[in-house]
């Protein structure tokens, strides 16, 4: 679905936060004890459930 | 591992990846590290009585007990104004910038796909563009960890 932007272009997020969300969702990802394929299945269900195109 | 359900969610976070043999799994200290610095920054990326007011609708939305019970220390809500937290729409207690932002953290809990431009431009107003910015991020963390804990209850030996 194509939506329009709820926030201005170029907006910066604090830098902290990006960060820190960015590392979360990273080390995750790392975590070894489930495979990646089932990971990736996951990652995508996910974004299904969300509609979430990116 | 016994009862998590009557500890704060930090503790259960050091318990379930930071203590013991949870600590000995590769990747479990960076993911605890990673998710105590996301709550750190959403703390400070937002304001305090926002952040601990929606946490305390989406503690009690996805029915967290433990969260529901607890107080984020200094974020100016009382506890008159916890009670009152179900009736934010017409309460007097909450303002306008409250009323948005609870507005917003019901939909994105409920389904963040279909959150309307309604609302989050209803929030915008009030916070603008940077603040609407770092608000959902921090709901998102604020979110992440209430859904975890509860999963980690139910998985570990809680309610």
């Amino acid at each position: 679905m194509e939506r329009a932007r709820r926030i201005a272009s170029g907006t910066a997020m604090h830098p902290a936060l990006r960060a820190a969300v960015g590392g979360f969702a990273a080390a995750v990802v790392r975590l070894s004890t489930v495979d990646p394929i089932t990971t990736e299945l996951v990652r995508i269900r996910c974004a299904h459930h969300h509609d979430c195109g990116t | 591992m016994g009862s998590l359900a009557a500890l704060p969610t930090d503790d259960v976070m050091r318990v379930v990846l930071g203590h013991g043999a949870a600590a000995q799994v590769v990747g479990h200290v960076d993911v605890l590290a990673q998710l105590d610095a996301a709550h750190e920054a959403a703390c400070d990326a937002t304001s305090p009585r926002l952040l601990e007011l929606c946490r305390l609708r989406i503690a009690t939305m996805l029915g967290c007990g433990a969260e529901a019970s607890a107080r984020t220390p200094d974020s100016g809500v009382d506890d008159e104004t916890i009670a009152a937290l179900a009736s934010w729409p017409t309460d007097p207690r909450f303002d306008d910038t409250d009323r948005a932002a609870l507005a917003f953290t019901e939909h994105f809990v409920i389904d963040v796909a279909t959150l309307d431009d309604a609302t989050a431009a209803g929030l915008r107003e009030h916070l603008g563009d940077t603040g609407l910015l770092d608000f959902a991020h921090a709901l998102l963390v604020v979110e992440q960890r209430i859904r975890l804990r509860l999963a980690w209850d139910r998985l570990l030996g809680g309610r």
